[in-house]
């Protein structure tokens, strides 16, 4: 069980990474964006079929997916947030097509959605403190969610850029009041949020030594039931929300069966949804709602 | 023909999905759930045939019922929240639901059938075989895409005569504006709950109709995917009138099978129309505007008197 937990901690890690963009998307820009996840696993996946095809080393992988995912985020942030912004559900529904649309060209893309492996240098090495495997990478890749974790923090409550950002995204007519320029912030913040997705989607993907399609719908569902357990006050709660999903969905498949892993997410959104108004009338974990 | 004939009734299917998730957008609700009440609507509706030996009419309406008891499950402690907090609930019951019906295995074993497929009910990940009422009953595709039609006939009138009541002027409201809606004594919960409801209700309808026609179900058949085409339907026929869901459920369910090279793009041709549509008619293909404007067009040609001859 407490090798377990040790996983799972390691697979918080990964969470952590993915919470983050999130968090920088919905709770940062308060966007609604269905297409996160899908633009993530385009960037990993066209980065390892390049990789693949060029016989390029493996850090290429990750190099190739910051170069196409973050102009796709600008591109999808255009579309379905600069030229589609009379109503949030028109921009969700923008969102689900670029979503729709991405995902089938993966499909009749040359790797015809097939899964494509990414080399991960560090997979064999593991630790073995009393007895307990622990795997390097993941270990690697919870450090790095930390390290990320602590600089978005100091980022956006320290910095004037991250301070700008804030009030830009709060209030665009504010932040022109205060001399900010509301499109170079949105723009910054696009691309940091798609910047920390890219690497989340390359750490997944390298841990699990490869990608498929799937991965793109369940970063999304993932992303989604991290921020409403972690909400979107605080990078803080978001880490521990993430790292105590990781954990107790590890537990929770080896007490109810691997089959029913990701019900333990899934029951932990729901519990809380239906909870939340009766623990704090008239106030939500997602602030602000606009 | 007979191909056609199930054509025709997927479309119906398609349609009734596309009603359940106009049901609660109505509201202003955005549900990407109305699969997992589609899928809750499928196995309920199936078992019931197939292993209570119940008649397809008590097994559909018990899927309904079904349906529209997990909808006020995930939709009486979420519609509450503000913000796209429903939304998100409902993802999240709709990957939940996925993964229960993935693992459901209950049933008895039968008594014929070769090695390995020996179980008559839901069979964890291999899903749920032998839903052969239809073919038990001599239906033939043909009577039963006339069944889908007639219940789908049910739902349009149905609609058509909400659309003309106070009920729709109070969702239309809610949508609009919450506070204004809650200022002026409507009891907007509610009201949220019962469109949700009707809207699962109609999803589980529409779910055992599936389930008896394609035979064969599992958990995979009901991902998220389904859910945003469904939406995708109503998105792009447009959401302010209830004639939006049956024109686009219909165009993109029928225009895919006529045009056979474009088949192998459906979801690019779903995904590239939503993006054009809330770029250029976020109102959908059939807006209010239009609606209203067919209406008064319509009443003036019927009440216009014939010109009179010069003498």
């Amino acid at each position: 069980m407490l090798l377990t937990a040790v996983e799972g901690l390691a697979y918080g890690g990964l969470y952590a990474l993915l919470g983050l963009g999130f968090f920088l998307t919905y709770g940062v820009l308060r966007r609604i964006d269905l297409a996160y996840g899908t633009v993530v696993m385009t960037s990993v996946y066209l980065g390892a079929m390049m990789v693949g095809g060029l016989g390029l080393p493996w850090v290429g992988v990750l190099a190739l997916t910051l170069v196409v995912g973050i102009p796709l985020s600008l591109l999808v942030a255009y579309l379905a947030f600069v030229l589609v912004r009379q109503d949030a559900r028109f921009s969700m529904a923008a969102t689900l097509g670029i979503w729709m649309v991405l995902e089938e060209l993966m499909l009749q893309s040359p790797g015809r959605g097939r899964g494509q492996a990414i080399v991960n240098p560090l997979q064999d090495l593991s630790w073995w403190p009393w007895g307990l495997q622990i795997r390097i990478d993941h270990m690697v890749i919870l450090g790095l969610a930390l390290a990320v974790a602590g600089l978005l923090t100091r980022f956006l409550t320290r910095s004037r850029t991250g301070l700008a950002i804030r009030v830009s995204a709060y209030d665009a007519s504010v932040a022109a009041l205060l001399g900010i320029s509301h499109a170079r912030m949105m723009v910054l913040a696009t691309v940091i949020a798609s910047a920390v997705g890219c690497v989340a989607g390359w750490s997944f993907a390298m841990a699990q030594s490869g990608i498929d399609l799937h991965f793109g719908m369940w970063a999304t569902v993932k992303g989604l039931v991290i921020l409403v357990l972690g909400g979107t006050q605080s990078i803080a709660l978001i880490v521990t929300a993430a790292i105590g999903l990781g954990v107790a969905e590890r537990v929770g498949s080896e007490l109810i069966g691997s089959g029913y892993r990701d019900l333990v997410g899934y029951g932990l959104i729901l519990a809380l949804l239906a909870v939340e108004p009766f623990l704090r009338p008239g106030e939500t974990r997602f602030g602000d709602s606009r | 023909m007979s191909y056609w004939f199930t054509i025709a009734s997927l479309t119906g299917i398609n349609v009734l999905l596309a009603y359940s998730v106009y049901a609660s957008f109505m509201s202003g609700q955005v549900s990407i759930g109305q699969v997992a009440f589609f899928g809750v609507g499928a196995y309920v509706g199936a078992s019931l045939t197939v292993l209570g030996g119940f008649d397809l009419a008590s097994a559909v309406m018990a899927g309904g019922f079904a349906g529209a008891a997990a909808s006020l499950f995930v939709g009486v402690p979420t519609l509450r929240l503000k913000g796209y907090h429903f939304t998100i609930a409902t993802v999240a019951f709709a990957e939940a639901m996925r993964v229960v019906l993935h693992n459901l295995k209950y049933g008895r074993p039968r008594s014929s059938g070769n090695v390995g497929d020996q179980w008559l009910g839901p069979d964890g990940a291999t899903g749920f075989r032998h839903i052969s009422y239809l073919n038990d009953h001599s239906i033939s595709t043909g009577q039963y895409a006339v069944i889908v039609w007639l219940i789908v006939a049910v739902v349009v009138v149905a609609f058509f005569l909400v659309e003309r009541s106070r009920i729709a002027r109070i969702l239309r409201t809610i949508e609009e504006d919450e506070v204004v809606a809650r200022s002026i004594g409507v009891p907007v919960a509610r009201y949220k709950v019962a469109a949700f409801a009707c809207g699962g209700f109609i999803a589980g309808i529409s779910g055992a109709l599936y389930a008896h026609l394609l035979t064969f179900i599992s958990g995979n058949d009901f991902i998220i995917h389904l859910s945003t085409i469904a939406l995708a339907y109503v998105v792009i026929g447009g959401g302010q009138t209830m004639w939006g869901p049956l024109i686009g459920a219909i165009i993109f369910t029928v225009l895919p099978e006529t045009l056979r090279p474009i088949r192998e793009f459906r979801i690019e041709l779903f995904g590239l129309l939503i993006i054009l549509v809330m770029l250029f008619r976020p109102a959908g293909m059939i807006s209010a505007a239009m609606v209203r404007r067919w209406g008064v067009a319509l009443t003036s040609k019927a009440g216009a008197k014939p010109p009179r001859k010069a003498p």
